[in-house]
């Protein structure tokens, strides 16, 4: 049986523990699986979402989601307070997506070339009517350089702040802006001529 | 030209997620012996690939080389390598994280 994945937000419980004590937590020898666990269950759902807004297919969300995790737990011990802790695991999960896109395409083809397999992945993935609106709105999407994407769906769908983003991204907060300010255009103009 | 309005589509996403995935979601601390000596394997073998193309350039930088020698050589070496080796080959290559 699979759920819709609109609704699992108010199907799953929410977990609140502040990242302070959870970092607190992993600092100490003796309570750090306790913490990792924590915040694995604390951001998990968030981090899939992101990964599978990216690589489409469940099937390649689940091996990115355990390859971000794993690097989450190898590499804690880098993370630098002061720095926000979600940045820095959607830093590693866009990293690991991206990865991914450089493993499925050609050598030597550019890294914008995954775009067509993940909108075939779209189409195959679905259970809604190829044309509905969400599916179009999902074309839309993956039809953007891959810059773009990352920097749409943060602002669209995580509501990230632009500092944020380029954070993530490694890139300036104007940048972040004019790539959003792009990617929604590019999609308007999508979306009106279908 | 008309306005298209976000909000008729929203946050709405047309993918399903297997029932219980998130919530039984954890991660597998230790990585199996196996994953680590093939990594290790193809760590080994792409370093081989470096070295060689290297050496080549060293031998060969002063030479006068004849147009077909280089690429066919390297062309040679590539038909040569395993699916697995080119892709850590050009993970080795691709450091930026937007670079192609």
């Amino acid at each position: 049986m699979r759920v819709d994945s609109s609704n699992s937000k108010q199907i799953l419980p929410m977990v609140h523990h502040k990242d302070e004590d959870i970092l607190s937590l992993i600092s100490q020898t003796e309570t750090r699986d306790r913490g990792l666990t924590l915040l694995t269950e604390k951001y998990k759902e968030r981090i899939y979402w992101h990964i599978r807004r990216l690589v489409v297919s469940h099937e390649d969300a689940q091996d990115v989601m355990q390859e971000t995790f794993t690097n989450v737990c190898k590499y804690i011990d880098r993370f630098r307070e002061g720095s926000k802790l979600y940045t820095w695991l959607y830093r590693i999960a866009t990293n690991e997506c991206i990865r991914l896109f450089r493993k499925s395409r050609k050598i030597f083809t550019p890294l914008d070339s995954v775009q067509s397999d993940l909108i075939d992945k779209l189409h195959y993935e679905t259970a809604y009517d190829s044309h509905s609106i969400e599916v179009k709105f999902q074309e839309a999407i993956l039809r953007l350089p891959n810059k773009q994407r990352l920097v749409f769906n943060l602002r669209y769908y995580d509501e990230m702040s632009f500092q944020e983003i380029g954070d993530i991204l490694g890139i300036s907060e104007n940048s972040s802006k004019t790539n959003y300010h792009y990617a929604s255009e590019k999609i308007k103009s999508y979306m009106l001529n279908l | 030209m008309g306005k298209f309005d976000f909000d008729t589509v929203g946050k709405r996403l047309p993918y399903d997620v297997p029932e219980g995935y998130i919530h039984n979601f954890s991660v597998k601390r230790a990585e199996s012996g196996r994953g680590v000596l093939r990594r290790a394997s193809l760590f080994v073998a792409a370093s081989l690939f470096l070295v060689v193309i290297s050496g080549l350039f060293i031998v060969y930088r002063d030479k006068k080389i004849p147009s077909s020698f280089e690429s066919y050589e390297i062309e040679s070496m590539i038909k040569e390598l395993s699916d697995d080796e080119l892709v850590t080959l050009s993970m080795i290559l691709d450091d930026n994280l937007f670079n192609d």
